[in-house]
């Protein structure tokens, strides 16, 4: 009794101890904000305490203070442009002080698309969400990408209106090799072991190399530091529409060094549209990735990675024609031909196998504060293998077996010139040997070649609080040797040789009018080298029943680009507005033309199409709002892109249509998070009817819903997750999809995930 | 900062002077390609044989096909027809794919497709495996003067159940491997 009496007092006590130190607010919690590798001050980022509503901002060096504080939970957002936000929860009982590491891309702010899906989720926690998804539709989820596909078999980026050639990819900060064959080839990534995927452009793209006409696709793992703490996350997804499964397991530990291990295994059987199953549209995919960091002292670091991508992926098999008239037939029908009444999980021609290593080494030394020279190794090694049905039992004969090894080797340099200034130069070399190998009994679509690659650029920014800007310079010299073999008969090996010299600057600034408005403007001159498939493709593209021609005369490709950007962010943070327009003007723009004629061959006559350099000019714009109302969290984004060939004024082919995506995010009681989405694209109405063999199809509206719950479960987190995609059923095909001929895209899939993170 | 440099320039100098060459590639042997097509129609009572002939050596090369054929028709007369196609890119070393066609005769059909304005009947003279037509022999009527143009077309993995007939593939599918289309006429 006494005991229980005291046990009251004592809680009595405790209640008006807190009273008390309630009413006297006076604690101060401090700290500083600084990037994830500790390098760099975060200067002028935002804190902003969401129980009271009140904000203050860092200063030059990354340092806030928030005095007056009441002893309690305090929960308080950190943000910085360019970096992910971050929300700390803490129980307040005395004078606090503590550094705050964002992700930050590197010394970069300007010009960074973060990726916008289902707000209220962390940003790693969100791409490891989709990680059974392919890479491509998680990149769409950026504001202006869309994705290039060939059914469900290949998907590539597109943004504001580049792609290909013109887009380059670069994982974990290496050129992605193997994408310069043609657009019915995915990077071949894991978006598992992506953390961070990104689109830069203008200044912040130039210190990058890589076939690109301005923009480039960042895509890297989370980062190992000294603060690296041992931990793992092991995850489980079902889809049900094609049955894939998805396991995947990720181990961080430090043992002599910090190393992280991912890996993923894929298996999936044939996908359904809505009133068929798309016969021979399986996957299989196996990848492995060590990431490994050793800290040696203060000044030296070394990183390591490699990553193993391997998949075998079955292409839709009622896709493969012979000729025009195939073609055509095969449009009219309300069903694709070779349709299989049944599921299955097994695959035959057409298909692709694929396996790509990448072996990346990092020396970074740091003699001073802001003053750090690096040296980069990245290899590949890109193996692939495409099957047709042929004649003769041949099937398991690939009709195309390419084998690339690339090597680039990159100098850096980084130095900061007082508080607000930094200066980054560097020079890479970049060496790609391209082989097919023999016994396929085929003449290759792109010949053998070598590509040696020298360049350099340099950048300089100043950053101080209200009016910044950057500007910089790059310049590569890029030579090819492509032994290609005759057409006519007979056949014999022609040697060619190119040498071209490219140059790139831009210069941006940006204005930060107060802490609500911003805007920013940029200027970007940049030239593209013709690559090997614009040179010398040459023979019959089956996938679109025409024969393709190189021109080994291309000139290099001329862009100038002006982008204007206004951002908006409230004071509290819940609204962000952010909305942008561009304009690009391209001169000798490579672009796949067909001829007048149709060519004879005994599959009877065949239109022909060569690479041509004309005057083109795209432009477009795109808004994007983040909201938060209460417990419900709102993304939604918008694109539009026009492209035009100035000579004939006909559209640019591949455009991506308008499209509206927005994303919903409640959540409810007992740690329930209810997610909604909407995908609304528009019918591609620019084309003139004998650009295509078809015209574009209608625009499509796609919904998705979703359920997630976070348990714990001794002590660590516990998700399940419950999502539809395609709610409606909705039968649609998109106009970016080379397989709209044929098919109907994947209908709705119910996908379950549970993981497990320790 | 300048020895930095000056350390990077090496590589770079290197690479310069190594505008490398590489091996050449092997010439593939193609031997899926099919470049010529010949008709030969017999005249079942004797008579003046008729030879159709598509050539096309270069492939999908610029160079274009010859098409030949040796004279007209003679009307109202039954013609014994056979077909050959053959690999002949490699002068050295041709090839005869009607074989590899007839040794997978399940999954291939030749059609036969008159213009509308040829008054020409076809009907195929032998069988695959499971008793579908092949193509490979047929049998040619001719009616009364007329003239148009006769397409062979060779269908891999075509349905065999469909609706398709000798003169009309619509509903077959698969995928084409010869398509060629001749001139004819047919007089007295």
């Amino acid at each position: 009794m006494v005991s229980r009496k005291s046990w009251l007092v004592g809680l009595l006590l405790l209640a008006l101890g807190t009273c008390v130190r309630a009413q006297r607010c006076d604690l101060r919690v401090s700290g500083t904000m600084l990037d994830e590798h500790g390098r760099e001050e975060l200067a002028f980022a935002s804190v902003y305490a969401v129980e009271t509503g009140e904000g203050v901002q860092a200063d030059a060096d990354g340092n806030f203070v928030l005095p007056g504080r009441c002893p309690g939970p305090l929960t308080l957002r950190f943000s910085h442009i360019g970096c992910d936000p971050k929300v700390i929860t803490l129980n307040l009982q005395r004078d606090t002080s503590f550094a705050v590491y964002l992700h930050h891309h590197d010394n970069y702010t300007e010009t960074v698309t973060v990726s916008a899906t289902g707000a209220g989720v962390d940003y790693e926690e969100r791409l490891d969400r989709q990680a059974d998804r392919q890479l491509g539709l998680v990149l769409e989820r950026i504001t202006g990408v869309s994705s290039l596909r060939t059914g469900t078999a290949a998907n590539k980026p597109v943004f504001e209106g580049l792609y290909g050639n013109r887009l380059s990819i670069q994982n974990n900060g290496v050129p992605q090799a193997g994408q310069q064959w043609g657009n019915d080839h995915a990077p071949e990534i894991d978006p598992w072991v992506a953390a961070y995927v990104r689109v830069v452009e203008g200044v912040d793209a130039l210190r990058y190399g890589g076939s690109t006409l301005g923009p480039t696709v960042l895509i890297e793992p989370a980062p190992l530091t000294e603060r690296t703490t041992p931990g793992g996350k092991v995850a489980y997804g079902l889809r049900s529409n094609g049955w894939g499964h998805t396991l995947n397991a990720r181990l961080t530990d430090t043992a002599y060094v910090a190393y992280r291990i991912s890996a993923s295994a894929k298996a999936s059987g044939d996908r359904r549209a809505p009133d068929y199953y798309l016969t021979n549209t399986g996957q299989r995919e196996g990848n492995v990735a060590v990431q490994a960091a050793k800290f040696l002292n203060p000044r030296w670091t070394a990183r390591a990675y490699y990553s193993l991508f391997n998949a075998s992926i079955g292409v839709l098999r009622g896709s493969h024609v012979g000729n025009l008239s195939d073609l055509e037939e095969a449009i009219g029908r309300p069903r694709p031909f070779y349709t299989d009444p049944g599921f299955s999980y097994d695959f035959g021609s057409p298909r692709q196998r694929v396996s790509h290593h990448l072996l990346k080494g990092e020396l970074t030394f740091t003699p001073s504060p802001g003053n750090t020279y690096s040296l980069l190794y990245g290899g590949q090694l890109d193996d692939r293998q495409e099957f047709d049905v042929r004649r003769g039992g041949d099937d398991d004969r690939a009709a195309l077996k390419l084998r690339q090894y690339s090597h680039l080797l990159e100098g850096q340099h980084q130095r900061k010139l007082g508080d607000q200034r930094s200066l980054e130069a560097g020079v890479q070399l970049e060496n790609v040997d391209n082989t097919n190998q023999p016994g396929t009994g085929i003449l290759p679509l792109i010949p053998d070649y070598l590509a040696n690659r020298v360049g350099g650029y340099v950048t300089y920014h100043y950053k101080p609080e209200v009016f910044r800007y950057h500007f910089g310079a790059r310049f590569d010299h890029q030579y090819y040797e492509a032994l290609t073999i005759s057409r006519d008969l007979p056949r014999r090996v022609i040697r060619y040789r190119h040498h071209y010299n490219t140059v790139g600057a831009s210069a941006g600034a940006s204005l930060r009018v107060n802490r609500r408005l911003g805007g920013e403007t940029e200027l970007t001159y940049r030239q593209r080298a013709p690559q090997i498939n614009e040179l010398y493709s040459q023979g019959l593209h089956q996938g679109v029943s025409g024969i393709e021609e190189g021109d080994s005369s291309l000139l290099p490709e001329r862009s100038l680009k002006a982008s204007l950007e206004l951002n908006y962010g409230s004071r509290d943070g819940t609204l962000s507005l952010s909305g942008g327009v561009f304009y690009q003007r391209v001169a000798n723009f490579i672009n796949l033309e067909p001829e007048q004629e149709f060519r004879l061959t005994v599959r009877g006559a065949f239109p022909v199409f060569t690479y041509r350099g004309v005057d083109a000019e795209l432009y477009g714009g795109q808004l994007t709002a983040l909201a938060q109302l209460g417990d419900l969290d709102i993304e939604s984004g918008v694109a539009v892109v026009r492209g035009y060939n100035r000579e004939d004024d006909l559209p640019l082919v591949y455009m991506p249509p308008t499209n509206w995506r927005t994303a919903l995010a409640y959540a409810l009681p007992a740690d329930l998070l209810l997610t909604a989405s909407a995908l609304v694209v528009a019918r591609q109405s620019r084309l003139e009817a004998e650009q295509d063999i078809l015209p574009p199809p209608p625009g499509y509206a796609l919904f998705g819903l979703g359920l997630a719950r976070t348990l714990s479960l001794g002590g660590n987190d516990l998700n399940l997750e419950l999502e539809v995609d395609n709610l409606l059923d909705q039968a649609y095909r998109d106009y970016l999809d080379r397989q709209r001929y044929f098919a109907d895209a994947p209908g709705r899939s119910i996908n379950f995930r549970l993981s497990y993170s320790w | 900062m300048n020895r930095i440099f000056s350390f990077l320039a090496l590589p770079l100098l290197l690479l310069w002077s190594a505008c490398t060459t590489k091996a050449d590639p092997i010439i593939e042997n193609e031997e899926e390609v099919i470049t010529d097509v010949i008709y030969q129609l017999q005249p079942v009572g004797g008579g003046e044989e008729i030879t159709m002939t598509f050539s096309d050596p270069d492939g999908d090369g610029a160079e274009p096909a010859q098409i030949n054929v040796t004279g007209p028709l003679a009307a109202n007369t039954l013609y014994d027809g056979t077909l050959v196609v053959s690999n002949l890119s490699d002068s050295s070393n041709p090839e005869d794919i009607t074989a590899e066609v007839v040794a997978e005769a399940e999954d291939h059909q030749f059609f036969y497709v008159p213009s509308t304005s040829l008054e020409v009947d076809l009907t195929y003279q032998d069988s695959d495996g499971d008793g579908k037509p092949l193509g490979v022999l047929t049998q040619l009527a001719t009616g009364g003067l007329s003239s148009g143009t006769l397409t062979i077309i060779l269908r891999h993995l075509p349905n065999k159940s469909s609706q398709a007939t000798i003169s009309d593939p619509a509903g077959a599918g698969g995928e084409t491997d010869v398509e060629v289309t001749f001139p004819v006429s047919i007089e007295d």
